[in-house]
């Protein structure tokens, strides 16, 4: 995996307007909703810039630069449970299942490596802000069943549960 | 290879496990796939009515 995982900048914006509104004008029939989507994503990226807000976050491709995803994290650390709390993860119009007529192993295999990268990176987050934990948030039961096959995942120096809607992920070390 | 990366790992293995098993119409309906997946989840309920 060779991602890197920023704030949101001027520039993130930049690229979403460049490059995901052209992702979707090179795909056939009517997108509008997403279009409609990316416009929202954008309006969001940019007041929480201009509010100095830290909650929105990009993951590239370190050699391309390209966009791939936004991801939120949020600080949860005043919460009586501590923990930073992966949101949703937004997607690049040419990773988006609902986007495509055939998944290949290849699509599977990079939104995979997105998912895992932001979920590692987003509890790095939390461990250089002083807690251990990172919870996951499920919306849909499909996702939750997601979750509960992660469980099966080896992760040694780390304990992972569920809870309700969350995915929880805790680092057992100092 | 450091704890760290093999959380990222084993989370991999385990994630391209639970996906590979699943339907495209599955797919759809994982929160971070699909931009709308209150459609296609909603399209099953009127399908199943």
């Amino acid at each position: 995996m060779n991602y890197s995982l920023r704030p949101i900048s001027n520039e993130t914006v930049k690229n979403i307007n460049e490059n995901w509104f052209e992702q979707l004008a090179s795909l056939d029939g009517d997108h509008s909703y997403f279009a409609s989507g990316i416009e929202h994503l954008v309006a969001w990226c940019e007041k929480t810039l201009a509010a100095g807000e830290t909650h929105l976050w990009e993951i590239c491709d370190k050699e391309t630069n390209e966009l791939l995803a936004i991801v939120e994290v949020v600080d949860a650390e005043r919460s009586r449970d501590p923990s930073f709390k992966l949101l949703k993860i937004y997607l690049q119009p040419n990773l988006m299942m609902d986007l495509k007529e055939e998944v290949r192993q290849e699509d599977v295999k990079a939104v995979t490596d997105i998912f895992t990268y932001a979920m590692g990176g987003s509890l790095a987050i939390a461990t250089s802000n002083g807690t251990k934990k990172l919870k996951v948030f499920g919306r849909t039961s499909e996702m939750i069943n997601l979750f509960d096959s992660l469980l099966l995942a080896e992760t040694p120096g780390y304990n992972l549960c569920r809870q309700g809607r969350w995915l929880v992920i805790e680092s057992l070390g100092d | 290879m450091e704890n760290h990366e093999k959380l990222v790992s084993g989370l991999a293995d385990a994630m391209n496990k639970a996906f590979s098993e699943m339907s495209i119409d599955e797919l759809k309906k994982i929160d971070w796939l699909c931009w709308n997946a209150d459609f296609y989840i909603e399209k099953d309920k009127v399908k199943a009515a």
